[in-house]
């Protein structure tokens, strides 16, 4: 395409000209060749402002008679009168571009700074697409975590976009996404960024074992930081990981609310064992003998109960008493510790990896929340004492969220920490494909949403409608994100951010380069993408 | 009692049994099946340059006595469908006024060039000249407001002519409608002569019909579809007023054209210089938009057109320098002429 002179007698290449719009959207008149695509970056350049818009719907245009438009194609179709022709340079068919504003750059004397749209580009202002340089008014954020580099449609630019982990943290994370779409990536990469800071303590129920990483493939263990910041608890652990071997001691009734269904009856049962045996309730549960005469308790709910804590955590009745299947619960004196070192490595700003792959969905869920609640009891008096602002933050990974933050489950520990975990410096990163699930209160507080593929118009139509920027019109970029790439909606940010997320492996093993001396060799390379710039 | 739709039926059924032929109207020679050629696809044959022109024009003021109009010429270069880098455009206010001398009246027509090189002197025509006149009436502003823009047409086509264009081709026919209008038209087609190019004009819409009371549309158009030509053209003869110095054609350049069109070539081509004109035509009248207009002709419509919201900015920058009650008297004298839509604004 043909390079025209901006104001300041740069080469520029404009591929679009504002015809019309309004402050919700500018349509734009696409200059020929310029094949724009869903999700491109078009920056607008006006005097002392640049707009930042992103192109969310593409459509035809003409000035021909529609019906001279279908008798034409139908002779070219048919073969019937091939002798029909497009100039080259036609000015009656185009194609238009639909975009939608995302911020204004304005230049306050010597720094550009973002904000969100007030006003619109002159009628008729030329438009460019994005480049690196256009975001240089993105700020280091304090602790940053990375997340993506910026995206213009399917490109990416050298521009790495990161939040500070913080605030991120503190206020919940949702990503939402389709199977398949990168969410466990985009996870990984988040614990990768946060151990770089010592100062996150991240709690994970890793259920497919796939963090951590093995000889083969890399994983948290291969991070810098790894021996410091990891704590990795499995029932055949690695030299330097922890043996998962959990003391039912630990559990509390309430740890199993939200995770297991109860009757009302059950559930009185269970308050009662408490309130009667305290810490040794299931054993006082396991134990009870249905001949037990002048016994209060209901003899059928007494083996119901006992059936769904057997089935929970896979304990098998022997003639030497109950024995865990799995060898991970323990109702003797082995494992007592091991929720409080949990609780206290997340206090220390560790992350807590936990192979879930040999325990069940649910009791890797009951033991996350005995971990939580635990930590939540004494955030709540460092809350109590002032002294909350010293102690790490905490962050909580939990997948397939909507199944413990739905309104039926609003009493379990996950539910509190989405509604008041904040002030407690306790936040959630919940892992979904179903937002919609997820009762709206609580998705309205969750800070940052990491939006990425959907074919689910029900679920896109919900994260539109909760996301902290106005993403209507966004339906379509967002059925069509590809693997890895996302939007993050952001009370931090300014604009809904298009990113994509790097492959996990690049960023392990770029992190291992470094690690062996490479760094000046990297930036000495001419090819080389630029330094990273951040955000917030 | 007849049914009066029934005898306006019959009447038009009478109006549809078209003839086989017939002396076309304003012209000597017969016309019948044998006079239609059908045109054929040139292979290898050279096709030549073409350059259309066209002019386009807004009001931007009107009083009963006063006009000033904007308007834009252009003329471009095209090889068949393929738009070369030479054109050319004249912008230009014109402001036309109706003015006293010697008990007489006057109209005065002076251009203010915007874009281009002026090319009209003021050209001042009296109101009660023939060519300006409808039936007794004289005086008609709406007469005399396109006479700039068409001289000026006359002008940029010479210019066309020097660029190197072979075939000039107008937009409508090359009748001459002013007073000394002729006189411009000739300049251009002795130096078309001279330079070894052609004056073509080609009509969208004609109203010449035969002798015999049948328009032409449709008459040949039948013919055509006895003979079976996709393509054809039709020689009508010379015109008969004696302004009009070119041999009038009736043509359908493309087997999906919706009708044929008239095409007027300066008199005084040669054989192989007509043959050469149709072969350039037939190669540029493939535009999928408008098959069997020569895409020139659309592309110079385009680039010549003058819209309403430039000619409002204009006016609008006209009005700023005026002072409120030359505004004010301006606007009483304008509302003389914009009552037609106060009728059908009160509904009913």
């Amino acid at each position: 395409m043909e390079k025209e002179t901006d104001v300041e007698s740069r080469e520029v290449e404009y591929v679009g000209q504002i015809v019309s719009g309004n402050d919700s959207e500018f349509l734009l008149r696409e200059k020929q060749g310029a094949k724009l695509e869903l999700g491109d970056l078009l920056v607008v350049d006006n005097e002392g402002v640049k707009y930042i818009c992103m192109v969310s719907e593409l459509s035809y245009g003409s000035l021909i008679a529609p019906e001279r438009i279908l008798t034409s194609a139908g002779s070219i179709l048919e073969g019937v009168n091939p002798r029909l022709e497009f100039p080259e340079k036609d000015l009656r068919i185009f194609r238009q571009i639909h975009t939608k504003p995302l911020l204004e750059v304005i230049s306050e004397g010597e720094r550009m700074a973002g904000r969100a749209p007030r006003s619109i580009p002159e009628f008729m202002s030329k438009a460019r697409v994005a480049e690196a340089s256009d975001f240089s008014f993105m700020e280091e954020p304090r602790t940053k975590v990375f997340i993506g580099d910026i995206r213009s449609g399917g490109k990416t630019l050298p521009v790495g976009f990161s939040m500070d982990g913080e605030k991120l943290l503190s206020h919940h994370v949702l990503i939402s996404a389709q199977t398949g779409r990168g969410k466990s990536n985009l996870v990984k990469v988040l614990l990768w960024e946060a151990m770089k800071h010592e100062k996150f303590g991240v709690l994970v129920m890793d259920v497919h074992n796939e963090y951590y990483g093995t000889t083969t493939s890399p994983g948290l263990k291969d991070h810098p930081n790894a021996r410091r910041v990891l704590r990795y608890y499995s029932r055949s652990p690695p030299p330097g990981g922890q043996l998962l071997k959990i003391n039912l001691k630990s559990i509390d009734v309430d740890d199993l609310k939200g995770i297991v269904e109860f009757t009302e009856a059950q559930e009185g049962t269970l308050e009662m064992l408490r309130r009667e045996k305290g810490a040794e309730w299931i054993s006082a549960l396991l134990e009870w003998s249905e001949d037990e005469k002048g016994s209060r308790k209901p003899t059928g709910t007494i083996r119901v109960l006992k059936r769904k804590i057997c089935n929970i955590f896979n304990l098998n009745e022997t003639p030497a008493g109950y024995v865990c299947e799995d060898g991970v619960f323990d109702l003797g004196g082995m494992g007592e510790e091991t929720i409080n070192d949990m609780a206290r490595a997340l206090e220390d700003g560790k992350v807590v990896l936990i192979d879930g792959s040999s325990i069940s969905d649910d009791a890797g869920l009951v033991i996350a929340s005995a971990v939580i609640r635990k930590l939540f009891d004494r955030y709540e008096e460092y809350k109590l004492s002032g002294t909350i602002h010293e102690k790490a933050q905490i962050g909580v990974v939990l997948e397939e969220a909507p199944r413990v933050l739905d309104v039926a489950h609003g009493g379990n520990i996950f539910s509190r920490i989405a509604r008041e975990g904040r002030k407690f410096k306790i936040g959630l990163i919940a892992i979904t494909q179903l937002a919609s699930v997820i009762p709206k209160d609580i998705l309205a507080n969750i800070g940052t949403k990491v939006i990425m593929g959907n074919e689910m118009a029900q679920e896109r139509r919900v994260l539109v409608e909760n996301a902290a920027q106005d993403l209507s019109g966004y339906d379509r970029i967002i059925a069509g994100l590809e693997v890895g790439e996302a939007i993050v909606s952001s009370i931090f940010s300014k604009f809904p951010v298009p990113v994509k997320i790097p492959k996990f492996e690049e960023i392990a093993g770029s992190s291992k380069a470094q690690g062996r001396g490479q760094t000046q060799k990297q930036a000495e390379t001419p090819n080389m993408p630029p330094v990273r710039k951040t955000y917030f | 009692m007849h049914d009066p739709l029934d005898e306006i039926c019959e009447a038009l059924r009478r109006h549809l049994e078209l003839p086989a032929g017939g002396i076309v109207s304003g012209f000597s020679q017969p016309i019948g099946e044998d006079s239609l050629q059908g045109l054929h696809l040139s292979g290898a044959e050279e096709i030549p340059v073409i350059s259309a022109v066209d002019g386009g024009s807004n009001t931007l003021l009107r009083t009963p006595t006063l006009v000033v109009v904007l308007n834009r010429v252009y003329y471009n270069q095209f090889l068949g469908m393929r738009k070369m880098d030479h054109y050319e455009t004249v912008e230009f206010i014109s402001k036309t006024e109706i003015i006293e001398r010697d008990k007489r009246n006057f109209f005065r027509t002076e251009v203010f060039p915007l874009e281009g090189p002026c090319l009209l002197s003021p050209i001042e025509i009296d109101l009660k000249d023939e060519t300006l006149m409808v039936g007794t009436t004289y005086g008609d502003m709406s007469r005399a407001l396109s006479m700039a823009r068409r001289f000026c047409e006359w002008r940029l086509a010479e210019r066309a002519v020097e660029a190197g264009a072979e075939c000039i081709l107008m937009d409508g026919a090359l009748q001459t409608a002013f007073k000394d209008e002729h006189k411009v038209a000739n300049k251009l087609y002795d130096k078309a002569k001279g330079s070894g190019s052609i004056v073509a004009g080609l009509s969208k819409s004609t109203t010449i019909y035969l002798a015999n009371g049948f328009p032409l549309a449709g008459t040949v158009d039948e013919m055509a579809r006895r003979k079976g030509y996709p393509r054809w053209i039709i020689k009508l003869g010379e015109s008969e007023e004696w302004t009009h110095r070119a041999t009038v054609y009736y043509a359908k350049l493309h087997e999906m054209a919706d009708s044929g069109y008239r095409l007027d070539v300066f008199e005084g081509a040669k054989e192989e210089e007509v043959e050469g004109l149709l072969r350039g035509l037939l190669a540029c009248s493939t535009y999928f938009g408008y098959p069997g207009y020569p895409y020139p002709l659309i592309d110079a419509h385009t680039y010549a057109k003058v819209g309403q919201a430039e000619a409002d900015g204009f006016r609008a920058q006209i009005l700023d320098r005026l002072g409120w009650d030359e505004c004010r008297k301006l606007e009483l004298m304008e509302r003389a002429l914009m009552q037609h839509g106060v009728l059908d604004s009160l509904g009913g």
